[in-house]
Protein backbone atom coordinates (compact mmCIF):
# COMPACT_ATOMS: atom_id res chain seq x y z
CA UNK A 1 0.00 0.00 0.00
CA UNK A 2 2.90 2.41 0.25
CA UNK A 3 6.68 2.04 -0.26
CA UNK A 4 7.74 4.95 2.41
CA UNK A 5 9.39 3.25 5.39
CA UNK A 6 6.41 2.87 8.49
CA UNK A 7 6.84 6.27 11.05
CA UNK A 8 4.67 3.41 13.30
CA UNK A 9 5.28 0.24 13.61
CA UNK A 10 4.15 -2.39 15.58
CA UNK A 11 4.54 -6.54 15.40
CA UNK A 12 2.55 -9.11 17.51
CA UNK A 13 1.40 -6.86 20.33
CA UNK A 14 -0.68 -8.78 22.76
CA UNK A 15 -2.23 -7.29 26.36
CA UNK A 16 -3.52 -9.41 28.67
CA UNK A 17 -5.87 -8.35 31.72
CA UNK A 18 -6.95 -10.20 34.89
CA UNK A 19 -10.45 -10.39 35.10
CA UNK A 20 -10.86 -11.46 38.95
CA UNK A 21 -14.20 -12.50 40.05
CA UNK A 22 -13.94 -10.34 43.21
CA UNK A 23 -11.53 -9.78 45.91
CA UNK A 24 -12.44 -13.24 48.07
CA UNK A 25 -12.96 -15.16 44.70
CA UNK A 26 -10.63 -18.17 43.32
CA UNK A 27 -11.91 -17.24 40.41
CA UNK A 28 -9.28 -15.33 37.61
CA UNK A 29 -9.94 -15.34 34.46
CA UNK A 30 -7.84 -13.56 32.07
CA UNK A 31 -9.06 -11.23 28.67
CA UNK A 32 -6.81 -11.15 25.94
CA UNK A 33 -8.02 -7.80 25.07
CA UNK A 34 -5.51 -7.31 22.05
CA UNK A 35 -4.54 -10.68 20.40
CA UNK A 36 -0.74 -10.43 17.83
CA UNK A 37 -1.92 -7.35 16.30
CA UNK A 38 0.10 -6.56 13.85
CA UNK A 39 0.24 -2.10 12.18
CA UNK A 40 2.40 0.05 10.32
CA UNK A 41 1.63 3.64 9.78
CA UNK A 42 3.54 5.58 7.22
CA UNK A 43 4.51 9.88 8.06
CA UNK A 44 1.45 12.03 6.60
CA UNK A 45 -0.93 8.90 6.33
CA UNK A 46 -4.41 8.44 8.50
CA UNK A 47 -5.46 4.67 9.52
CA UNK A 48 -8.80 3.80 10.95
CA UNK A 49 -9.16 1.47 13.86
CA UNK A 50 -12.91 0.25 13.79
CA UNK A 51 -14.79 -2.17 16.20
CA UNK A 52 -17.49 -2.17 19.36
CA UNK A 53 -16.53 -1.60 22.49
CA UNK A 54 -14.23 -4.48 24.06
CA UNK A 55 -12.88 -5.03 20.51
CA UNK A 56 -10.14 -3.58 21.72
CA UNK A 57 -8.99 -0.75 19.38
CA UNK A 58 -8.76 1.24 22.67
CA UNK A 59 -6.29 -0.85 24.44
CA UNK A 60 -4.66 -1.38 21.27
CA UNK A 61 -4.18 2.94 20.90
CA UNK A 62 -3.05 2.73 24.07
CA UNK A 63 -0.32 -0.14 23.81
CA UNK A 64 1.20 2.04 20.88
CA UNK A 65 1.91 5.21 23.00
CA UNK A 66 2.53 3.06 25.66
CA UNK A 67 0.19 4.83 28.19
CA UNK A 68 -0.33 0.49 28.70
CA UNK A 69 2.36 -1.57 28.94
CA UNK A 70 2.32 -4.56 26.20
CA UNK A 71 2.27 -8.15 27.63
CA UNK A 72 4.25 -9.06 24.47
CA UNK A 73 5.50 -7.67 21.11
CA UNK A 74 7.77 -4.16 19.01
CA UNK A 75 6.35 -1.11 18.50
CA UNK A 76 9.10 0.96 16.52
CA UNK A 77 8.71 4.88 16.33
CA UNK A 78 10.69 6.02 13.74
CA UNK A 79 12.64 2.95 13.94
CA UNK A 80 13.31 2.91 17.73
CA UNK A 81 11.74 0.27 20.03
CA UNK A 82 9.36 2.42 22.15
CA UNK A 83 8.46 -0.56 24.53
CA UNK A 84 12.37 -0.77 26.22
CA UNK A 85 12.82 2.79 26.60
CA UNK A 86 13.18 4.48 30.03
CA UNK A 87 10.68 6.82 31.38
CA UNK A 88 13.06 10.00 30.78
CA UNK A 89 13.71 8.97 27.12
CA UNK A 90 10.25 8.00 26.43
CA UNK A 91 9.05 11.62 27.32
CA UNK A 92 10.89 12.88 25.19
CA UNK A 93 10.13 11.18 22.06
CA UNK A 94 6.15 11.71 23.83
CA UNK A 95 6.69 14.94 21.72
CA UNK A 96 6.38 12.57 18.61
CA UNK A 97 3.33 11.32 19.43
CA UNK A 98 0.01 12.86 21.46
CA UNK A 99 -3.34 11.82 21.95
CA UNK A 100 -6.58 13.46 21.42
CA UNK A 101 -9.94 11.97 23.49
CA UNK A 102 -13.42 11.00 23.54
CA UNK A 103 -14.07 13.82 25.58
CA UNK A 104 -12.09 16.68 26.22
CA UNK A 105 -13.54 17.81 29.67
CA UNK A 106 -11.87 14.92 31.15
CA UNK A 107 -8.39 16.29 29.70
CA UNK A 108 -8.57 19.48 30.07
CA UNK A 109 -8.29 21.56 33.72
CA UNK A 110 -11.29 22.86 34.62
CA UNK A 111 -10.04 25.42 36.88
CA UNK A 112 -7.17 26.63 33.88
CA UNK A 113 -7.47 29.00 31.37
CA UNK A 114 -7.29 27.77 27.57
CA UNK A 115 -4.31 29.68 26.71
CA UNK A 116 -2.37 27.67 29.72
CA UNK A 117 -3.35 24.46 28.26
CA UNK A 118 -1.31 25.26 25.21
CA UNK A 119 1.66 26.92 26.77
CA UNK A 120 2.17 24.48 28.82
CA UNK A 121 3.50 21.46 26.68
CA UNK A 122 5.89 24.68 24.23
CA UNK A 123 7.23 24.66 27.58
CA UNK A 124 8.04 21.67 28.70
CA UNK A 125 8.99 20.21 25.67
CA UNK A 126 10.77 23.58 24.48
CA UNK A 127 9.08 24.23 20.82
CA UNK A 128 10.02 27.93 21.11
CA UNK A 129 11.45 30.78 23.53
CA UNK A 130 9.18 31.57 26.74
CA UNK A 131 8.70 35.26 24.71
CA UNK A 132 7.40 33.65 21.88
CA UNK A 133 4.54 31.33 23.59
CA UNK A 134 1.86 33.90 23.44
CA UNK A 135 2.11 34.17 19.59
CA UNK A 136 2.49 30.23 19.22
CA UNK A 137 -1.04 29.66 21.15
CA UNK A 138 -2.50 32.44 18.83
CA UNK A 139 -1.23 30.22 16.42
CA UNK A 140 -2.28 27.12 17.76
CA UNK A 141 -5.56 28.49 18.42
CA UNK A 142 -6.13 29.84 14.67
CA UNK A 143 -5.11 26.76 13.24
CA UNK A 144 -7.52 24.57 14.88
CA UNK A 145 -10.51 27.18 14.13
CA UNK A 146 -11.19 29.08 17.76
CA UNK A 147 -11.10 33.06 17.98
CA UNK A 148 -7.64 34.59 19.51
CA UNK A 149 -9.67 35.39 22.65
CA UNK A 150 -10.41 32.02 23.35
CA UNK A 151 -7.15 31.73 24.96
CA UNK A 152 -8.54 33.60 28.09
CA UNK A 153 -11.92 31.57 28.84
CA UNK A 154 -11.90 28.34 30.63
CA UNK A 155 -12.87 24.94 29.24
CA UNK A 156 -16.84 25.05 30.50
CA UNK A 157 -17.69 27.97 28.34
CA UNK A 158 -17.04 25.93 25.06
CA UNK A 159 -19.42 23.74 23.29
CA UNK A 160 -18.30 20.18 23.23
CA UNK A 161 -17.04 20.82 19.69
CA UNK A 162 -14.75 23.48 20.54
CA UNK A 163 -13.54 21.60 23.49
CA UNK A 164 -12.59 19.25 21.29
CA UNK A 165 -10.88 21.30 18.42
CA UNK A 166 -9.06 22.70 22.36
CA UNK A 167 -7.90 19.07 22.76
CA UNK A 168 -6.54 18.97 19.32
CA UNK A 169 -4.58 22.24 19.84
CA UNK A 170 -2.85 21.27 23.29
CA UNK A 171 -1.80 17.62 21.09
CA UNK A 172 -0.14 19.74 18.22
CA UNK A 173 1.28 21.77 20.55
CA UNK A 174 4.67 19.17 20.80
CA UNK A 175 4.02 19.36 17.12
CA UNK A 176 3.47 15.54 16.76
CA UNK A 177 4.09 13.63 13.64
CA UNK A 178 1.18 11.11 14.81
CA UNK A 179 -2.13 12.03 16.40
CA UNK A 180 -3.73 8.92 18.24
CA UNK A 181 -7.63 10.03 18.40
CA UNK A 182 -9.81 7.52 20.12
CA UNK A 183 -13.18 8.39 19.40
CA UNK A 184 -12.64 12.22 19.36
CA UNK A 185 -16.38 13.28 17.52
CA UNK A 186 -18.73 10.43 19.28
CA UNK A 187 -19.67 12.55 21.96
CA UNK A 188 -20.76 14.97 19.43
CA UNK A 189 -24.14 15.62 17.20
CA UNK A 190 -23.70 15.03 13.64
CA UNK A 191 -23.36 18.91 12.31
CA UNK A 192 -20.66 19.19 14.68
CA UNK A 193 -19.09 16.06 14.25
CA UNK A 194 -18.71 16.75 10.34
CA UNK A 195 -16.82 19.69 10.85
CA UNK A 196 -14.15 17.93 13.30
CA UNK A 197 -13.56 15.20 11.09
CA UNK A 198 -13.33 18.30 7.95
CA UNK A 199 -10.10 19.69 10.16
CA UNK A 200 -8.35 16.77 10.99
CA UNK A 201 -8.31 15.77 7.31
CA UNK A 202 -6.71 19.39 7.14
CA UNK A 203 -4.61 19.27 9.50
CA UNK A 204 -3.66 15.81 7.82
CA UNK A 205 -2.56 16.90 4.57
CA UNK A 206 -1.37 20.73 5.79
CA UNK A 207 0.82 19.66 8.50
CA UNK A 208 1.57 16.08 6.74
CA UNK A 209 -0.19 14.30 10.56
CA UNK A 210 -0.39 11.02 10.59
CA UNK A 211 -3.45 10.35 12.59
CA UNK A 212 -4.07 6.71 13.90
CA UNK A 213 -8.23 7.25 14.23
CA UNK A 214 -10.23 5.08 16.57
CA UNK A 215 -13.87 4.96 16.04
CA UNK A 216 -16.66 2.04 16.36
CA UNK A 217 -18.83 3.48 13.60
CA UNK A 218 -17.36 3.23 10.64
CA UNK A 219 -19.30 5.91 8.80
CA UNK A 220 -16.91 8.49 10.40
CA UNK A 221 -13.69 7.03 8.63
CA UNK A 222 -15.25 7.17 5.42
CA UNK A 223 -13.64 10.40 4.37
CA UNK A 224 -11.26 10.56 6.66
CA UNK A 225 -8.87 7.31 6.67
CA UNK A 226 -6.84 6.04 3.66
CA UNK A 227 -6.99 2.44 5.39
CA UNK A 228 -9.47 0.97 8.10
CA UNK A 229 -7.94 -2.02 10.68
CA UNK A 230 -11.08 -3.50 11.42
CA UNK A 231 -10.90 -5.15 15.49
CA UNK A 232 -13.14 -7.99 16.95
CA UNK A 233 -12.24 -9.37 19.73
CA UNK A 234 -8.60 -8.36 20.25
CA UNK A 235 -7.44 -9.42 16.43
CA UNK A 236 -7.61 -7.82 13.29
CA UNK A 237 -10.36 -9.56 10.96
CA UNK A 238 -10.34 -6.93 8.37
CA UNK A 239 -7.49 -4.97 7.03
CA UNK A 240 -8.08 -2.84 3.59
CA UNK A 241 -7.97 0.69 1.73
CA UNK A 242 -10.80 2.27 2.83
CA UNK A 243 -12.68 2.66 -0.14
CA UNK A 244 -12.47 -1.33 -0.92
CA UNK A 245 -13.89 -1.77 3.19
CA UNK A 246 -16.97 -0.13 2.17
CA UNK A 247 -17.24 -0.87 -1.36
CA UNK A 248 -16.48 -5.06 -1.03
CA UNK A 249 -16.41 -5.86 3.16
CA UNK A 250 -15.05 -9.48 3.38
CA UNK A 251 -15.50 -10.45 7.08
CA UNK A 252 -19.28 -10.97 7.90
CA UNK A 253 -18.38 -8.54 11.71
CA UNK A 254 -17.09 -5.98 8.74
CA UNK A 255 -20.62 -6.28 7.12
CA UNK A 256 -22.37 -5.89 10.14
CA UNK A 257 -20.78 -2.78 11.34
CA UNK A 258 -21.36 -1.38 7.69
CA UNK A 259 -25.33 -2.25 8.28
CA UNK A 260 -25.69 -1.09 11.72
CA UNK A 261 -24.86 2.77 10.24
CA UNK A 262 -28.38 4.11 10.73
CA UNK A 263 -28.64 5.99 7.34
CA UNK A 264 -32.13 8.11 5.89
CA UNK A 265 -34.08 5.11 5.25
CA UNK A 266 -37.58 5.62 6.01
CA UNK A 267 -39.01 2.40 7.52
CA UNK A 268 -35.98 0.50 7.15
CA UNK A 269 -36.12 -1.04 10.67
CA UNK A 270 -39.55 -2.13 10.47
CA UNK A 271 -38.68 -3.84 7.07
CA UNK A 272 -36.09 -5.57 8.00
CA UNK A 273 -36.91 -6.88 11.26
CA UNK A 274 -40.58 -8.17 9.52
CA UNK A 275 -38.30 -10.04 6.65
CA UNK A 276 -36.09 -11.68 9.58
CA UNK A 277 -39.34 -12.73 11.46
CA UNK A 278 -39.89 -14.61 8.50
CA UNK A 279 -36.27 -15.92 7.92
CA UNK A 280 -34.66 -17.89 10.92
CA UNK A 281 -34.96 -16.17 14.40
CA UNK A 282 -31.83 -14.24 15.26
CA UNK A 283 -31.61 -13.43 18.94
CA UNK A 284 -29.35 -10.11 19.07
CA UNK A 285 -26.94 -10.25 22.08
CA UNK A 286 -24.68 -7.59 23.46
CA UNK A 287 -21.53 -9.51 22.72
CA UNK A 288 -19.16 -10.06 25.87
CA UNK A 289 -19.26 -8.52 28.97
CA UNK A 290 -17.60 -4.28 30.01
CA UNK B 1 -53.35 8.91 14.56
CA UNK B 2 -52.57 10.57 18.25
CA UNK B 3 -54.96 9.44 21.15
CA UNK B 4 -52.91 8.55 23.75
CA UNK B 5 -50.34 11.63 24.37
CA UNK B 6 -51.55 14.79 23.24
CA UNK B 7 -49.00 17.94 24.34
CA UNK B 8 -51.34 21.05 23.16
CA UNK B 9 -49.09 24.27 23.57
CA UNK B 10 -46.60 23.87 25.86
CA UNK B 11 -44.73 26.68 27.17
CA UNK B 12 -42.00 25.97 29.87
CA UNK B 13 -40.27 28.90 31.38
CA UNK B 14 -37.36 29.77 33.62
CA UNK B 15 -35.10 33.09 34.62
CA UNK B 16 -31.98 33.95 33.75
CA UNK B 17 -29.49 35.08 35.81
CA UNK B 18 -30.75 39.37 36.13
CA UNK B 19 -34.25 37.16 36.74
CA UNK B 20 -35.79 37.88 33.53
CA UNK B 21 -38.44 35.45 32.07
CA UNK B 22 -36.97 33.29 29.51
CA UNK B 23 -38.95 30.67 27.06
CA UNK B 24 -37.51 27.77 26.65
CA UNK B 25 -40.07 25.62 24.97
CA UNK B 26 -42.45 27.46 23.35
CA UNK B 27 -46.53 26.63 22.68
CA UNK B 28 -45.48 22.99 21.72
CA UNK B 29 -48.09 20.84 20.33
CA UNK B 30 -47.66 16.97 19.26
CA UNK B 31 -48.96 13.50 20.04
CA UNK B 32 -48.01 10.07 20.35
CA UNK B 33 -50.65 7.16 19.32
CA UNK B 34 -50.95 3.71 20.79
CA UNK B 35 -48.15 1.58 18.77
CA UNK B 36 -46.47 4.89 17.04
CA UNK B 37 -43.14 6.09 17.41
CA UNK B 38 -42.78 9.46 17.25
CA UNK B 39 -39.39 10.94 17.00
CA UNK B 40 -38.67 14.43 18.77
CA UNK B 41 -35.47 15.76 16.89
CA UNK B 42 -33.45 19.46 17.15
CA UNK B 43 -29.84 20.42 17.91
CA UNK B 44 -28.52 20.87 21.32
CA UNK B 45 -30.17 23.40 23.89
CA UNK B 46 -33.74 23.10 21.56
CA UNK B 47 -35.85 21.71 23.97
CA UNK B 48 -36.40 18.56 23.14
CA UNK B 49 -35.75 16.71 27.12
CA UNK B 50 -37.87 19.61 28.92
CA UNK B 51 -40.85 18.82 26.74
CA UNK B 52 -40.67 15.23 27.45
CA UNK B 53 -39.50 16.10 31.49
CA UNK B 54 -42.70 18.14 31.51
CA UNK B 55 -44.90 15.53 30.53
CA UNK B 56 -44.11 13.78 33.87
CA UNK B 57 -43.63 16.90 36.19
CA UNK B 58 -39.98 16.46 36.38
CA UNK B 59 -38.92 19.68 35.38
CA UNK B 60 -35.49 20.62 37.24
CA UNK B 61 -35.53 23.00 39.79
CA UNK B 62 -36.48 26.59 38.53
CA UNK B 63 -37.83 25.50 35.55
CA UNK B 64 -41.90 25.43 35.00
CA UNK B 65 -44.45 24.62 32.95
CA UNK B 66 -46.22 28.72 32.11
CA UNK B 67 -48.61 26.91 29.95
CA UNK B 68 -50.25 24.57 27.53
CA UNK B 69 -52.48 21.00 28.58
CA UNK B 70 -51.16 17.82 28.57
CA UNK B 71 -53.87 14.90 27.84
CA UNK B 72 -52.61 11.33 28.29
CA UNK B 73 -55.67 8.54 27.66
CA UNK B 74 -57.82 11.82 27.54
CA UNK B 75 -56.73 13.27 30.78
CA UNK B 76 -55.39 16.61 31.64
CA UNK B 77 -52.04 15.66 33.38
CA UNK B 78 -51.37 19.67 34.21
CA UNK B 79 -54.60 19.36 36.63
CA UNK B 80 -53.46 16.54 38.57
CA UNK B 81 -51.96 16.73 41.95
CA UNK B 82 -48.64 14.92 42.93
CA UNK B 83 -50.83 11.47 43.97
CA UNK B 84 -52.76 11.59 40.95
CA UNK B 85 -49.32 11.83 39.20
CA UNK B 86 -47.86 9.14 41.12
CA UNK B 87 -50.69 6.97 39.66
CA UNK B 88 -49.46 7.88 36.01
CA UNK B 89 -45.72 8.12 36.50
CA UNK B 90 -43.77 4.93 35.80
CA UNK B 91 -47.07 2.86 36.09
CA UNK B 92 -48.78 4.41 32.70
CA UNK B 93 -45.61 6.32 31.73
CA UNK B 94 -42.18 5.27 31.57
CA UNK B 95 -39.08 7.08 30.54
CA UNK B 96 -35.33 5.98 30.00
CA UNK B 97 -32.30 8.32 29.76
CA UNK B 98 -29.29 8.55 27.47
CA UNK B 99 -26.66 6.98 30.54
CA UNK B 100 -28.25 3.64 31.61
CA UNK B 101 -25.56 3.55 34.08
CA UNK B 102 -27.22 6.83 35.71
CA UNK B 103 -30.46 4.98 36.19
CA UNK B 104 -29.20 2.03 37.72
CA UNK B 105 -27.52 1.94 41.76
CA UNK B 106 -24.25 0.79 41.59
CA UNK B 107 -24.69 -0.96 45.03
CA UNK B 108 -27.30 -3.77 44.20
CA UNK B 109 -27.46 -6.31 41.79
CA UNK B 110 -29.99 -6.18 38.76
CA UNK B 111 -32.20 -8.89 39.94
CA UNK B 112 -33.24 -6.46 43.04
CA UNK B 113 -33.21 -3.59 40.96
CA UNK B 114 -35.84 -4.65 38.37
CA UNK B 115 -37.60 -6.91 41.41
CA UNK B 116 -38.15 -3.61 43.15
CA UNK B 117 -39.79 -2.27 40.19
CA UNK B 118 -41.99 -5.27 39.74
CA UNK B 119 -43.16 -4.42 43.39
CA UNK B 120 -43.46 -1.28 43.73
CA UNK B 121 -45.86 -1.51 40.96
CA UNK B 122 -48.53 -4.43 42.23
CA UNK B 123 -51.50 -3.44 43.15
CA UNK B 124 -51.96 -3.05 46.91
CA UNK B 125 -52.77 -6.35 48.88
CA UNK B 126 -51.76 -8.14 45.88
CA UNK B 127 -47.84 -9.41 46.89
CA UNK B 128 -46.76 -11.95 45.06
CA UNK B 129 -44.54 -14.81 45.69
CA UNK B 130 -40.75 -14.33 46.42
CA UNK B 131 -40.62 -17.37 43.44
CA UNK B 132 -43.33 -15.27 41.51
CA UNK B 133 -41.54 -11.81 41.85
CA UNK B 134 -38.28 -13.81 40.37
CA UNK B 135 -40.50 -15.55 37.43
CA UNK B 136 -41.29 -12.09 36.53
CA UNK B 137 -38.14 -10.70 36.48
CA UNK B 138 -36.76 -13.10 34.25
CA UNK B 139 -39.37 -12.58 31.79
CA UNK B 140 -38.86 -8.95 31.67
CA UNK B 141 -35.22 -9.41 31.18
CA UNK B 142 -35.98 -12.39 28.74
CA UNK B 143 -38.14 -9.86 27.11
CA UNK B 144 -35.22 -7.16 26.68
CA UNK B 145 -33.27 -10.09 25.23
CA UNK B 146 -30.40 -9.61 28.17
CA UNK B 147 -28.46 -12.71 27.29
CA UNK B 148 -28.57 -15.57 29.43
CA UNK B 149 -31.44 -13.82 31.81
CA UNK B 150 -31.63 -15.85 34.98
CA UNK B 151 -27.67 -16.06 35.68
CA UNK B 152 -27.57 -12.64 35.39
CA UNK B 153 -30.15 -11.85 38.37
CA UNK B 154 -26.81 -11.45 40.52
CA UNK B 155 -24.68 -9.09 38.30
CA UNK B 156 -24.07 -6.00 39.46
CA UNK B 157 -24.29 -2.86 36.91
CA UNK B 158 -20.60 -2.37 36.50
CA UNK B 159 -20.21 -6.20 35.37
CA UNK B 160 -22.48 -5.28 32.15
CA UNK B 161 -21.88 -3.58 29.06
CA UNK B 162 -23.55 -0.08 27.95
CA UNK B 163 -26.32 -2.28 25.82
CA UNK B 164 -27.07 -4.72 28.42
CA UNK B 165 -26.90 -2.35 31.10
CA UNK B 166 -29.76 0.07 28.96
CA UNK B 167 -31.96 -3.42 28.09
CA UNK B 168 -31.72 -3.49 32.21
CA UNK B 169 -33.26 -0.01 32.51
CA UNK B 170 -35.89 -0.87 29.56
CA UNK B 171 -36.96 -3.97 31.58
CA UNK B 172 -37.34 -1.98 34.46
CA UNK B 173 -39.65 0.70 32.25
CA UNK B 174 -41.44 -2.25 31.12
CA UNK B 175 -42.36 -3.55 35.13
CA UNK B 176 -45.53 -1.94 35.04
CA UNK B 177 -46.61 -2.31 32.01
CA UNK B 178 -46.65 1.08 30.57
CA UNK B 179 -48.55 2.48 27.71
CA UNK B 180 -46.48 5.33 26.59
CA UNK B 181 -42.75 5.36 26.49
CA UNK B 182 -40.65 8.55 27.13
CA UNK B 183 -36.96 7.70 25.59
CA UNK B 184 -34.38 10.77 26.16
CA UNK B 185 -31.33 10.18 23.72
CA UNK B 186 -31.62 5.78 24.71
CA UNK B 187 -28.70 4.85 22.24
CA UNK B 188 -26.45 8.34 22.28
CA UNK B 189 -24.45 6.68 24.79
CA UNK B 190 -23.78 3.38 22.87
CA UNK B 191 -21.97 1.83 19.70
CA UNK B 192 -23.44 1.92 16.63
CA UNK B 193 -23.88 -2.36 16.91
CA UNK B 194 -25.62 -1.96 20.42
CA UNK B 195 -27.76 1.00 18.98
CA UNK B 196 -28.83 -0.94 16.38
CA UNK B 197 -30.05 -4.11 18.97
CA UNK B 198 -32.05 -1.33 21.30
CA UNK B 199 -33.76 0.73 18.61
CA UNK B 200 -34.73 -3.52 17.21
CA UNK B 201 -36.32 -3.90 20.33
CA UNK B 202 -37.84 -0.52 20.81
CA UNK B 203 -39.67 -1.40 17.29
CA UNK B 204 -40.48 -5.03 18.86
CA UNK B 205 -41.81 -3.70 22.10
CA UNK B 206 -43.99 -1.22 19.92
CA UNK B 207 -44.97 -4.40 16.96
CA UNK B 208 -45.85 -6.86 20.36
CA UNK B 209 -47.39 -4.55 23.48
CA UNK B 210 -48.72 -1.67 20.99
CA UNK B 211 -46.75 0.68 22.90
CA UNK B 212 -46.29 4.16 22.27
CA UNK B 213 -43.03 5.85 21.61
CA UNK B 214 -41.90 9.51 21.81
CA UNK B 215 -37.73 9.29 20.87
CA UNK B 216 -36.09 11.96 21.83
CA UNK B 217 -32.53 12.40 19.47
CA UNK B 218 -30.81 14.54 17.76
CA UNK B 219 -29.66 11.52 14.95
CA UNK B 220 -32.08 11.89 12.19
CA UNK B 221 -30.91 8.44 10.07
CA UNK B 222 -31.94 7.28 13.72
CA UNK B 223 -35.41 8.65 13.14
CA UNK B 224 -35.68 7.81 9.38
CA UNK B 225 -35.25 4.16 10.25
CA UNK B 226 -37.16 3.69 13.05
CA UNK B 227 -39.98 6.39 13.23
CA UNK B 228 -43.97 6.71 12.28
CA UNK B 229 -43.81 10.68 12.31
CA UNK B 230 -40.95 13.49 13.30
CA UNK B 231 -41.27 16.60 15.01
CA UNK B 232 -38.42 19.12 14.76
CA UNK B 233 -37.67 21.55 17.36
CA UNK B 234 -35.52 24.89 17.07
CA UNK B 235 -35.41 26.74 19.97
CA UNK B 236 -37.95 25.92 21.81
CA UNK B 237 -41.11 25.88 18.86
CA UNK B 238 -41.62 23.09 16.26
CA UNK B 239 -40.25 24.22 13.17
CA UNK B 240 -41.57 21.34 11.31
CA UNK B 241 -43.74 17.92 11.84
CA UNK B 242 -45.04 15.33 9.43
CA UNK B 243 -44.78 11.68 8.35
CA UNK B 244 -41.25 10.19 8.18
CA UNK B 245 -42.03 9.47 4.25
CA UNK B 246 -42.69 12.93 3.60
CA UNK B 247 -40.50 15.09 5.62
CA UNK B 248 -37.06 12.82 4.69
CA UNK B 249 -38.15 13.34 1.00
CA UNK B 250 -39.70 17.31 1.16
CA UNK B 251 -38.38 18.91 4.02
CA UNK B 252 -40.44 21.97 4.38
CA UNK B 253 -38.21 24.04 6.93
CA UNK B 254 -34.60 25.13 6.55
CA UNK B 255 -33.74 24.34 10.12
CA UNK B 256 -34.87 20.65 8.98
CA UNK B 257 -33.03 20.28 5.75
CA UNK B 258 -29.76 21.45 7.50
CA UNK B 259 -29.93 18.45 9.82
CA UNK B 260 -30.84 16.63 6.62
CA UNK B 261 -27.68 17.78 4.95
CA UNK B 262 -25.78 16.72 7.98
CA UNK B 263 -26.92 13.58 8.11
CA UNK B 264 -26.46 13.11 4.24
CA UNK B 265 -22.81 14.38 4.37
CA UNK B 266 -22.20 11.74 7.43
CA UNK B 267 -23.48 8.85 5.72
CA UNK B 268 -21.30 6.47 4.28
CA UNK B 269 -21.84 5.79 0.56
CA UNK B 270 -22.00 1.32 0.88
CA UNK B 271 -22.37 -1.58 -1.84
CA UNK B 272 -26.52 -2.05 -2.76
CA UNK B 273 -25.70 -5.35 -0.82
CA UNK B 274 -25.98 -3.73 2.34
CA UNK B 275 -28.70 -1.17 1.63
CA UNK B 276 -31.14 -3.67 2.06
CA UNK B 277 -32.64 -5.32 4.93
CA UNK B 278 -30.15 -7.97 5.85
CA UNK B 279 -30.85 -11.95 4.96
CA UNK B 280 -31.91 -13.85 7.39
CA UNK B 281 -28.69 -15.59 9.39
CA UNK B 282 -28.74 -18.92 8.53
Amino acid sequence: MTTAPPLLEARGLVKTFLLGGGAWSSERRTLRAVDGVDLSLAAGECLALVGESGSGKTTLGRCLLRLEEPDAGSVLFRGEELLTLDARTLRHRRRGFQMVFQDPLDSLNPRMRVGPHLAEPLKVHRIVPPERIAERVAELLETVGLPADAADRFPHQFSGGQRQRIGIARALAPEPALLVADEPVSALDLLVRARVIDLLRDLQQRLGLAILFIAHDLALVERLAQRVMVLHRGRVVEHAPTREIFDRPEHPYTRELLRAIPRLRPGYRRRSLAQRACGAETLAGDGGGA
Amino acid sequence: MPGLLEIDRLTVTSRDRSGRPMVLVDEVSLGVGAGEIVGLVGASGAGKSLTAFAVLDLLPPGVERAGGRILFEGEDLTGLGPRGLHRIRGRRIAMVFQEPASALNPTFTIGFQVAEAVRAHQPRGERASREGVRRQVVGLLDRVALPDAARRLRSYPHELSGGQRQRVVLAMALACGPSLLLADEPTTALDVTTQAQILDLLEELRRDLGLGVLLITHDLPVVAETCDRVVVLHQGRVVEEGSVAEVFSHPADDRTRELLAAAVEAAPSVSSALSEPPEAAP
